[in-house]
């Protein structure tokens, strides 16, 4: 059995002003498999990658990636993963090309040339004309595509989502999801956040509802084949939160 | 166990140099940083231009009183002329103030010159444009403005997740954008001011010697820990302010203290604290210690002269030098109240060095002195034309160690700790910056 990428033991976070955005959440994702977490605002969805991330410290438990405690060693933690926000937010004085070589020199790949980032943002269907175009002029669908280049160019087994599909178009969405297949092939953990019941339901290997910082459900996919995820995460929603699974 | 993908393969060093030419393209390829480097240009073109005029006015003036000491010599008294420093284009100070031309009479002490031309006093209702002036007052500012959503603007833009979510320190981060802004602003202000140095050095007047290389190079180098302090400052409030808005508003409010307030508030503290002593006073008392003697002289019906002058002489100098402890104690003061500001620091630091601080000004009234005791045969017995005791008054730069000596190096340390301790608060206010 593989060893889990990206693991919460009993995450728990309580904020100064007292309130609890996550109360002892635990998972396991491993190579290949994809898990999409949904839930209302404020269900601790994003904190829980500011965990991962140590933007924050945990309060109890602990957030692992590739079996490092992302509080006590971050820079260790970190380099095995990639992080790709709600609006991907880049240099926008800087074209594309150089974005994508900043955070490529930062991830440590120092020796990728001009035609590597042509290649890459071919990859993840990026126009020619945008590579080196400044990224302040570039869509929010554009800038999620450069956002999964920087995650490609970092070549990180661990991937972490917060709500990445969120104010895309249809088509912008679907061509997303289709990259997350192609990462997912490659074998990348996936934790993706978001509130897009039908997309997690197409590239979700895993589901789970957080409700008030707590994970209320975990399916398979198998386990949604036969059930109506939409409903399912509205029964939750409405009924009172049940103890952690 | 996968290999870690990310491994940084250039090591702290090389993180904090990506960073740093991050943070210059980000610099070169925006508005401000053009609009910024034409001021630069612009000012410093105008600097060199008026700044050479003022000296070359001020040198005719010292050449027209020279030739006037050695032709009138001895008909009113000695006449004592001062040059005006080369360097003093860089840093006026008080070189307006140092007078051209000094009086020395037997009875009258030491009096600037009544021939005196005045010079153009243009400067004297408005900052000389000069270097210091520049760097003080307008490479702060830039400093703080190419600083001031160093660290909020990134957090307000979301880059700041970005670039955390990488296996990069924020302490080297931290340093990274620092070095970087730094280079940003004080590279092509050093391109433009080596630029200015070679126009003003072509010039027939300003010979610039290999020890006014030397003070320049100091300068150089108290304008990159000055900047640094400034820039330092401007990165620890963005680091500490939720926005870059706010971030600004502050240091807009700390740079005017700093550059303005601070110094004259100082200054008026010094004067309440320690008094200096009036002129007006030391005229009177002058001129009772000349009536007295004389009177003491007729009710003596003494007819010595030279009895009579080295009485007046004596109370006189003590006169001097009780006016000269009185100012010193007063100048003290106020130097270790404005010091607080690297501002007024920066300014010490740079006047002494031009030779036209507060240092060289002291140096000048011992050494009229000194001209007045060395020639009071000659000045008594009025024949100072023919006298072989008289001696043409020469009063020559300071010398860099006694510069040194005489509080630059102390002005210099002042500025390497303010300016090490800015760029440590800012490197540690950023290790707690929330990037969420």
């Amino acid at each position: 059995m593989p060893e889990p990428m990206i693991q919460a033991i009993k995450l728990t976070k309580r904020y100064e002003d007292g309130l609890l955005a996550l109360d002892h959440v635990s998972y396991d994702i491993f190579p290949g498999e994809v898990f999409c977490l949904l839930g209302a605002n404020g269900a601790g969805k994003t904190t829980a990658i500011n965990l991962f991330l140590d933007f924050i410290p945990p309060t109890e438990g602990e957030a692992r990636i590739n079996g490092i405690n992302c509080h006590q060693n971050p820079l260790d933690a970190k380099r095995y993963v990639a992080y790709v926000s709600e609006n991907v937010m880049l240099y926008g004085n800087f074209t594309a090309r150089q974005n994508l070589d900043f955070f490529a020199k930062l991830g440590g790949k120092a020796t990728l040339t001009k035609k590597d980032y042509y290649r890459v943002m071919g990859e993840v269907g990026l126009e020619e004309k945008a590579f080196e175009q400044r990224v302040k002029e570039f869509s929010k669908g554009m800038r999620q595509k450069l956002g999964i280049a920087i995650a490609m160019v970092k070549d990180a087994p661990a991937i972490l989502l917060d709500e990445p599909t969120s104010g895309l178009d249809p088509k912008a969405g679907a061509e997303f999801l289709e990259l997350l297949k192609r990462l997912k092939k490659q074998g990348k953990a996936i934790l993706m956040s978001t509130h897009d019941i039908f997309r997690s339901k197409e590239i979700a290997d895993r589901v789970g509802i957080m409700k008030e910082g707590k994970l209320v459900m975990q399916r398979t996919r198998e386990e949604l084949a036969h059930e109506d995820l939409q409903k399912l995460y509205l029964d939750y929603m409405e009924a009172g939160v049940t103890a952690p699974v | 166990m996968p290999s870690p993908s990310a491994k940084s393969v250039s090591g702290p060093t090389g993180l904090i140099g990506i960073i740093a030419r991050k943070e210059i393209l980000d610099h070169l390829l925006s508005l401000k940083f053009h609009v910024c480097v034409a001021a630069m240009a612009v000012l410093l073109g105008l600097s060199a231009f008026v700044m050479y005029r003022d000296y070359q006015s001020r040198m005719e003036t010292y050449s027209s009183m020279r030739e006037r000491a050695k032709l009138r010599a001895g008909e009113s008294g000695l006449m004592a002329v001062v040059e005006p420093r080369r360097l003093s284009v860089f840093a006026k100070g008080l070189d307006e103030n140092l007078d051209r031309g000094y009086t020395v009479r037997a009875y009258d002490g030491i009096q600037p010159h009544e021939w005196q031309t005045p010079v153009a006093r243009i400067f004297s209702l408005f900052a000389p444009p000069d270097l210091l002036y520049i760097v003080k007052a307008l490479l702060s500012l830039i400093a703080l403005l190419f600083a001031y959503d160093a660290v909020s603007g990134e957090k307000e833009s979301g880059t700041l997740k970005m670039v955390l979510s990488g296996s990069l320190s924020r302490g080297e981060f931290a340093a990274g954008k620092l070095l970087g802004g730094l280079a940003a602003v004080l590279l092509p202000f050093f391109a433009l001011w080596v630029a200015m140095l070679i126009a003003l050095a072509t010039r027939p007047l300003l010979a610039f010697t290999a020890a006014d290389f030397a003070r320049l190079g100091l300068m150089f180098l108290a304008t990159v820990l000055y900047i640094s302090a400034f820039f330092s400052l401007g990165v620890l409030v963005s680091a500490w302010s939720r926005t870059s808005a706010a971030a600004l508003v502050i240091l807009l409010f700390f740079w005017a203290a700093i550059v303005f307030a601070v110094p004259s508030v100082g200054n008026l503290i010094a004067e309440r604290v320690s008094p200096p002593p009036s002129a007006e006073t030391q005229e009177l008392l002058r001129r009772q210690a000349f009536v007295k003697n004389r009177f003491i002289a007729i009710q003596s019906q003494s007819r010595d002269r030279q009895g009579s002058f080295e009485a007046f002489n004596s109370d006189y100098d003590r006169l001097v030098e009780d006016y000269r402890v009185r100012l010193d104690a007063t100048i003290a003061t106020s130097k270790n109240l404005c010091r607080l500001s690297p501002a007024a620091t920066l300014t010490y630091f740079f006047t002494d060095l031009a030779g036209t601080g507060l240092s060289e000004q002291r140096r000048l009234g011992l050494a009229l002195m000194k001209f007045k005791s060395h020639n009071m045969w000659a000045l008594t017995h009025q024949t100072v034309r023919d006298a072989p005791a008289y001696s043409a008054f020469e009063f020559p730069p300071m010398r860099l160690p006694e510069v040194f000596q005489r509080g630059a190096l102390t002005d210099l340390v002042i500025l390497a700790v303010t300016c090490a301790a800015l760029f440590m608060g800012a490197v540690f206010t950023f290790l707690k910056v929330d990037p969420r």
